[in-house]
């Protein structure tokens, strides 16, 4: 999963995440981000890969979800 | 009834001299110099600028996660309330007293984000601007985050009043105190103002100092015939502020007392200096504190080196205290640490609580040719034992006319 592998390497270099923390089944509370830096990961996952999420695909609960989502909409965007 | 006495029973420092107060004040009496010449970008070329700043490292103490919405005035002033709760013994499990109050003067507060949200804004194209750079630009961010990381959960409150902000912040601190609505506040000062765009704007102001022909680090000359203007530093400070019976209670060091804060405006140019104004700061903490000016022994000025400010500060000094114009020792410390303006107060405070505490008096350094104008005993030089210090002022005056004067008095057994 592209999504999954990007988000990865953002929490632990940006967001000084340890990598032991970060499992598909992590919520991003559980990992120490409050709502300001899950908009930031979003954000940044977004810009990444020129995708939008839609406020309702912005509820994911967990890091595995959110990576899930992201791969559906870079397929839909196309080449 | 009595006022309640207030104590000051920590003090932390990230200044241009370094993190620990005893040995920045030896620096300080010492007459070593932090002003350094800086490359700094300006105009798309690099251009040499004086300046005193500070050599900080927020790990361990700021986790990266939190440490990305932290502008760098907080990074600063959370690692000073970090060693003011140390010194103190208030620091429990890396938590602060709950109850207390956090009070911050701050003038620009998370400049250095504002400007790089700026160059986001007007870059072209346009680049992906933060979500939380306005959280990180307030100048409440500072206050709020020593709040945050020490869970502490009094009132928060910012000063921002240019180079009165921490005068203030610590004078409405001890205001607080004594009139019962805190037992303890940190309070203090941050200062992170030496962004490339805030820098470009202090050259443009034409009040920046020169560089002496004998280097970087004899160029803050205030009260001196050849001063050339200010030099800027950034830095934080922050201090415990104590009730008697909280100090008492816990058996707590008393480092030094607050007895008197008095504030005035000049009501008279946004950044010529009026010495009536000045004056009126210093007679009215004087009053507060019921002491007569023949019992100051110290005053720190707040004389940042220009031609205009130090002259009309003495002639405030001499107005203030009449015949004892003559006896009483002034020095700017400015003269090593360059102008915190936020932060310059806190600063001034300390140093001053360390001389009332040491029995000895920093001088006024590089003032090798005083200026008949300012007409004080300015100790030139080199520091003086004052083993019978008990009192002293600290002087703080801002662009915009506003004056802050806090009387100090030596910890007493």
């Amino acid at each position: 999963m592209k999504s999954y592998d990007f988000l990865v390497k953002l929490l632990v270099e940006e967001f000084g995440v340890s990598a032991g923390e970060l499992v598909p089944e992590a919520s991003p509370t559980g990992l120490g981000l409050d709502s300001l830096s899950t908009m930031e990961m979003v954000r940044e996952l977004e810009d990444e890969f020129g995708i939008t999420f839609s406020t309702e695909q912005a509820n994911f609960t967990t890091l595995g979800e959110a990576a899930a989502l992201a791969d559906e909409l870079i397929e839909a965007k196309g080449p | 009834m009595p006022l309640r006495r207030i104590f000051i029973t920590g003090i932390g420092v990230v200044s241009p001299h370094g993190e620990d107060l005893n040995d920045v004040f030896d620096r300080v009496f010492g007459g070593e110099s932090a002003i350094r010449k800086v490359q700094v970008e300006a105009d798309g070329s690099m251009t040499d600028m004086l300046l005193a700043p500070v050599d900080f490292d927020p790990d361990p103490l700021i986790p990266k996660l939190r440490g990305r919405y932290m502008a760098r005035a907080s990074k600063m002033a959370v690692g000073a309330a970090h060693h003011a709760l140390e010194g103190s013994g208030l620091l429990v499990s890396d938590a602060g007293p709950a109850e207390a109050g956090v009070y911050m003067g701050c003038g620009l507060g998370g400049a250095d984000e504002l400007q790089a949200h700026y160059e986001r804004y007007l870059a072209d194209p346009p680049k992906r601007l933060r979500a939380a750079s306005t959280p990180m630009v307030m100048a409440s961010a500072p206050a709020s985050q020593i709040s945050m990381q020490f869970g502490i959960v009094g009132p928060t409150v910012t000063y921002s009043i240019a180079c009165v902000s921490s005068a203030v912040a610590i004078g409405e601190a001890f205001r607080a105190i004594r009139h019962g609505y805190v037992d303890t506040v940190l309070a203090g000062g941050t200062e992170a103002q030496l962004n490339t765009g805030t820098l470009a704007g202090w050259r443009e102001l034409g009040v920046l100092a020169s560089e002496h022909s004998t280097g970087a680090e004899a160029s803050s000359r205030p009260f001196d015939t050849h001063r050339t203007g200010l030099v800027l530093g950034e830095g934080a400070i922050v201090m415990v502020l104590e009730s008697e019976r909280a100090a008492r209670a816990r058996g707590a060091e008393v480092l030094a007392e607050i007895v008197g804060y008095g504030a005035s405006s000049d009501a008279y140019n946004l950044t010529d200096p009026c010495a009536d104004g000045q004056a009126r700061a210093m007679r009215s903490a004087l009053e507060d504190a019921s002491v007569s000016p023949e019992r100051i022994g110290y005053v720190n000025a707040h004389a940042t080196g220009t031609l205009l400010g130090d002259r009309v500060e003495a002639e405030a000094i001499r107005n203030t205290f009449g015949s004892h114009a003559d006896k009483v020792a002034v020095s700017s410390t400015k003269s090593v640490h360059g102008h915190l303006i936020g932060a310059a107060s806190a600063l001034e405070v300390a140093l001053t609580v360390r001389m009332l505490q040491t029995g000895r008096i920093a001088p006024t350094s590089n003032l090798t040719d005083p200026d008949p104008e300012c007409d004080l005993d300015c100790v030139p030089l080199v520091g003086r034992e004052s083993p019978d210090l008990e009192y002293a002022l600290s002087n703080s005056f801002a662009f915009g006319g506003s004056n802050a004067t806090l009387v100090l008095r030596k910890a007493m057994a």
